[in-house]
């Protein structure tokens, strides 16, 4: 008999909690479509305010909230919003709103953005002389020229001809095996 | 008598396991104790700046600066942030009394792969400039017998200025130190005409390594007269416009051509247009260089304590030639 009771008074709790919960559901949804007709109402503001003041439009859209506080708050963040579009519009912005957005699209900005550029190909090339590009040509040149002239010192015309050729093949030699054109340490 | 011996079972095991976790735990404390000291960079220690010196470039030289080594001197040495360690060549060693360490015969090697004998040895005083210009650099050092007759030594100024960093002014000729811990390099402060970029660790030494767009790591070599150089087979078929032979420090050579400019970028600086050698003969782990002829435009400045080198470009109006 008692556990009847308490089943009874179960029952009944949760046959309460169910009907107060199915009631909310049913009174949000109706408070919802509410709210969706009013941002249907804010979504057509713009073309209507062009021609109405800005302060009279949050005027008449806030009485269409119940309480005070509610249409001061309606008003309040209809000022920041238009005050904002404005501000984007003419080009300034408040950064002082936004600190943390700020900074980070900066730093991206910054490491993805910079890049600087060094062209070797605007700058002269430092120091070359006519020998050094020449060397080769030179050397080769100057090998023939001093062994014509010592065989021609030596053995008249004939070692001349032998001469040159001796220097310009000792030159080569010099010039394409033995001497090195750079060193790495 | 069952319960007894799972008595003194349990006990025995939280004896154990408690001693266990005792000792453990001794030898983590020693542990932090003996490791502590290690940590230390050296920079705890004032060391004393040198003195700004000035080099001269030499054509199949490289960077020379005037170097006196336990007093001795001066000797001519190269400047190599490529080397990963000072050289002294086995006159200079004679000649300065460098101690050489029993027992510590190495080789040395270069591009090539090509190695020749050396010895560890150990210095007391190293100045260059100067002879009482000092570097901090004092101990280890190696004496070979492959460097080139008319050059008495190399010198790896990350070796050398140790635990300080230094600047390669390439355009002014100028070779300088700076303390980390007063004027460090930061990422974020990125010089007007340069970068800033991240010093990578090698598995072996010291040496500076930059991090290329394409991935590949570059040594910094300011003892190789070429460009930015790249093995035959890992870059294009650049058009061959001259032939160089290259002679490395283990005695070994190899060959080089100068091919079609390219453009590269370490971190946010793009170098254009930059001279590239196509190298053959090198070994197979060889580098990607980047050497005076890539380099020298620039002011190169090294922090070895946070990693980092900066790498910017020198004004026309500020070089000395």
């Amino acid at each position: 008999m008692l556990i009847t009771k308490k089943m009874l008074l179960a029952l009944t709790l949760v046959g309460a909690l169910l009907g107060a919960g199915i009631g909310a559901l049913v009174t949000r949804s109706a408070g919802g479509d509410a709210r969706a007709e009013n941002t249907s109402n804010q979504t057509a503001l713009p073309t209507e305010s062009a021609a109405r003041d800005t302060n009279q439009v949050a005027t008449d859209n806030s009485a269409q909230f119940r309480t005070s506080a509610e249409q001061t708050a309606y008003k309040q963040g209809f000022d920041e919003g238009y005050t904002s579009c404005s501000n984007a519009q003419l080009g300034t912005s408040r950064t002082g709103t936004y600190p943390a957005t700020y900074r980070t699209y900066s730093g991206r900005r910054y490491s993805n953005s910079r890049r600087v550029y060094y062209d070797y190909g605007t700058t002269r090339p430092r120091g070359r002389s006519f020998w050094q590009k020449h060397r080769d040509k030179l050397t080769l040149a100057m090998g023939t020229g001093g062994g014509a002239i010592i065989g021609g010192l030596i053995g008249g015309k004939r070692g001349a001809g032998i001469g040159s050729l001796v220097g310009l093949g000792s030159s080569a030699l010099y010039t394409y095996k033995i001497r090195h054109r750079s060193r790495r340490y | 008598m069952d319960k007894r011996c799972k008595l003194l079972f349990v006990v025995i095991l939280v004896l154990a396991t408690g001693a266990r976790a005792v000792s453990f735990g001794t030898a983590l404390s020693a542990a932090r104790t003996t490791q502590k000291p290690l940590r230390k960079t050296g920079l705890e220690q004032t060391v004393p700046l040198p003195n700004p010196v000035g080099f001269r470039e030499v054509a199949g030289r490289g960077l020379l600066v005037r170097t006196w080594v336990n007093g001795a001197g001066p000797f001519s040495f190269a400047i190599d942030t490529g080397a990963g360690a000072i050289l002294l060549s086995t006159g200079v060693a004679e000649e300065a009394r460098v101690k050489i360490r029993s027992g510590r015969a190495t080789s040395i090697a270069g591009l090539s792969g090509a190695a020749v004998g050396a010895h560890e040895a150990s210095v007391d005083t190293l100045a260059v400039g100067e002879s009482e210009n000092y570097l901090p650099a004092k101990g280890a050092v190696v004496v070979t017998s492959g460097l080139p007759r008319d050059l008495d030594g190399v010198l790896d100024p990350t070796e050398a200025f140790s635990p300080l960093g230094y600047v390669i002014d390439l355009p002014r000729q100028e070779l300088s130190a700076f303390d980390p811990r007063d004027n460090p390099l930061r990422l974020n402060q990125q010089p007007a005409e340069g970068t800033v970029v991240q010093w990578l660790k090698e598995s072996h030494g010291r040496r500076p390594f930059v991090m290329l767009d394409n991935g590949e790591r570059a040594l910094l070599d300011t003892g190789s007269s070429l460009g930015f150089a790249v093995k035959e087979n890992s870059r294009g078929d650049g058009q061959r416009i001259s032939g160089y032979e290259v002679r490395d420090v283990g005695g070994g050579r190899i060959s080089a051509r100068r091919g079609a400019p390219t453009t590269i970028s370490i971190g946010s600086l793009t170098l254009r247009r930059i001279p590239t050698d196509i190298i053959s003969g090198a070994e197979t782990d060889a580098p990607v260089l980047l050497g005076m002829s890539a380099l020298r435009p620039f002011r190169l400045r090294f922090d070895p304590v946070h990693r980092l080198i900066e790498i910017a470009p020198v004004p026309t109006g500020q070089r000395r030639n």
